[in-house]
């Protein structure tokens, strides 16, 4: 049995050698339908995967709250000019109270705002990012302390002059010796380090970098009503909340609990001045994307790798005719319809998996020089691969079966005197 | 010498319809009996019926009614698979116009009958090795046909018909493309054969090359109009 199909694949790679031209050229619509294949959904599962990342961190359980400057209509922008810029907008302590209190499945209204500010040492002076948030923030964004530790709800609660530095800062701020249990400055008070974050990064990326990035990765914690009652520009802003998570108990419960939000909100606010995320939402929609470019994708391929398969049925389809006198002297030594039909398919097989294959590296190829070239993630999935490879041996099958059948059909009287 | 004789043919007929219900009897009722080792050539003017008759002879074909037997079996009604079968392993051809697979070698060419018998490969090479030699290509193994002079391209398929060392050798006018001098070379590694106890029938127009075989049949309108035993020295 082996034995026999190697015979029968050796004498279709055969035949395919004594037309390397016309092979190769029926070989390349395999080729290009292929590597397309694979590398666009290269492409489209890395922008996914980049998406599904973003998403994530912001937390399946959460549904993030910003505020969000009012648009002004020309005419109060005229009349009220130096009025208008001080007014107040945003997220209030009345939104978070209500919501912490009101709705079910809500385990925490985590409040965040950030401003930007210096930060003094005994030794340096730093910009920082200062944020102004709760106790929960370990809980709510998936934060660690590598020393010490975070600040609790009771120091929240009295307004303690403490703060939790990001590893980056507190090595510059802080170069020798045990950092917790010592003091920094901001403004004119002195704050307590009780404790040093792990991997700053991860959190802070969608903290607005005002200029250097560098500000990003410097991140002061300070408990929220002692940044509110310290530091002037969490006093005098004119927001009261930049932010608040809503943390809920289960990820099931996020869609009902937003629609409740969003009901509270629209009852407090006069006007549109915050924006609801909500990441399940979000990652929801990506996959919805994600579908909808798979589909697209899936029909642009499969147009291309028909016209390859087409390709490939035109030219064997002339084999055929061609070498009909062949095919009537191998039937009269003993050739069956049948192995007529094996010769054939194993020629449009070894065409069309070998185009395959050659399309998989081309394919592998192309979406590592995107990604180098264009710094688009790209991942090559094993499925795609398989996917091809199936495809391709498909075609084969599917494209040769006529012509070779065709050919098994031919009366072996009349292909002898052809 | 009484054996089984290798065919046995009975009231054979051939029709075709030509359109419309008109049904041309291309043979009309055909009895052979052809012993083991016979050689008979088949004569006869074009429509008589003989190209008809090598094909059923040579398994191509089916009859319309009779009988036919080959080395005891009948196979005249047998389903397409198995005439390919007794094809490849009871039947040896030579045509006139070789009919040598171009893109292939000599030694390919020869071991063609071979690769559709899955239980013919072992010693097979040797073989076809030892074939080349015998009609004199040895030195020519690896030349393609059209390399080969028309008397090398039938020599080749005459070691092609004997690879599978077959019952009967069927010859369709193996010398009607050669000149005379390699027509002489044809026939006598015919006559070879036919010493060695092969069973050979010839169909040919030339009186010269029927004139070697044991038995000629002249037809005619597609039956056996006469037949003349050549009485051997």
């Amino acid at each position: 049995m082996l034995l026999q199909i190697h015979r029968i694949l050796s004498l279709g790679v055969k035949n395919l050698f004594l037309h390397k031209v016309r092979s190769v050229l029926t070989m390349l619509g395999i080729v290009f339908g292929v590597s397309s294949v694979i590398a666009m959904l290269a492409v489209g599962e890395g922008a996914a995967l980049k998406a599904r990342q973003e998403i994530t961190r912001l937390g399946s359980r959460n549904i993030i709250l910003d505020s969000v400057e009012p648009p002004q209509n020309a005419a109060s922008q005229q009349t009220q000019s130096s009025a208008a810029g001080r007014r107040k907008y945003g997220l209030t302590e009345m939104d978070r109270t209500r919501i912490a209190r009101t709705l079910p499945h809500v385990l925490i209204v985590h409040p965040e705002s950030t401003r930007t500010d210096e930060v003094t040492s005994a030794t340096s002076q730093h910009m920082a990012t200062l944020i102004a948030t709760g106790a929960d923030l370990p809980e709510v964004r998936q934060i660690e302390c590598e020393q010490g530790r975070f600040f609790t709800d009771l120091e929240v609660l009295r307004v303690a002059p403490v703060c939790v530095l990001s590893p980056s800062l507190s090595r510059k701020l802080i170069p020798f010796g045990e950092v917790i249990g010592k003091a920094v400055r901001i403004e004119a008070d002195y704050y307590t380090v009780i404790g040093i974050s792990r991997k700053a990064g991860q959190y802070h990326d969608d903290v607005p970098a005002t200029g250097k990035a560098e500000i990003t990765r410097n991140l002061v914690y300070l408990p929220v009503t002692t940044a509110r009652a310290r530091v002037s520009d969490f006093t005098f802003g004119r927001t009261q909340f930049d932010t608040l998570v809503v943390h809920v108990d289960d990820s099931s419960h996020v869609p009902e609990v937003a629609r409740n939000v969003e009901s509270i909100l629209l009852s407090l606010h006069r006007e549109k001045d915050y924006k609801m995320t909500v990441p399940l939402e979000l990652l929801a929609q990506a996959r919805r994307t994600q579908r909808l470019f798979n589909v697209i994708i899936g029909s642009i391929a499969a147009i291309s790798l028909l016209v390859g398969g087409i390709g490939i049925m035109n030219i064997m389809l002339a084999t055929v005719t061609e070498r009909t006198r062949e095919i009537g002297i191998r039937r009269a030594l003993g050739a069956k319809r049948r192995d007529i039909i094996w010769q054939f398919l194993a020629e449009t097989t070894v065409i069309s998996l070998t185009g395959g294959l050659i399309g998989i590296l081309l394919g592998m190829v192309i979406p590592g020089l995107i990604s180098t070239l264009t710094k688009i993630p790209t991942v090559v999935t094993t499925g795609s691969v398989v996917l091809s490879v199936g495809i391709s041996l498909l075609i084969g099958i599917a494209f040769g079966i006529y012509p070779a059948r065709r050919a098994a059909s031919l009366d072996p009287i009349e292909a002898l005197r052809h | 010498m009484v054996t089984e004789p290798v065919i046995s043919i009975r009231s054979l007929r051939k029709g075709y319809f030509l359109g419309g219900e008109n049904e041309v009897m291309a043979l009309a009722g055909i009895d052979l009996d052809v012993a083991a080792g016979e050689y008979v050539a088949i004569m006869g003017p074009s429509g008589s019926g003989k190209s008809t008759l090598l094909n059923l002879l040579g398994c191509l074909d089916r009859p319309t009614s009779g009988s036919y037997y080959l080395g005891g079996d009948d196979v005249a009604l047998l389903d397409d698979d198995s005439l390919s079968e007794v094809r490849g392993h009871r039947l040896g051809f030579i045509f006139q116009a070789y009919n040598l697979i171009a893109q292939l070698t000599v030694i390919e060419n020869i071991e063609v009958p071979l690769f559709y018998q899955p239980d013919a490969t072992r010693g097979s090479s040797a073989r076809c090795l030892e074939l080349a030699a015998r009609v004199g290509l040895a030195d020519r193994l690896n030349h393609r046909p059209k390399q080969l002079s028309g008397g090398q391209q039938q020599r080749v398929a005459i070691a092609r018909a004997l690879v599978n060392d077959p019952l009967l050798i069927l010859a369709d006018e193996p010398t009607g493309n050669l000149d005379s001098s390699t027509e002489e070379d044809v026939l006598c590694l015919l006559d070879e054969l036919h010493a060695e106890g092969r069973t050979i029938i010839i169909v040919t127009h030339d009186e010269l090359v029927a004139n070697r075989a044991d038995r000629i049949l002249h037809m005619k309108d597609g039956r056996i109009a006469r037949i003349v035993h050549r009485p051997h020295s």
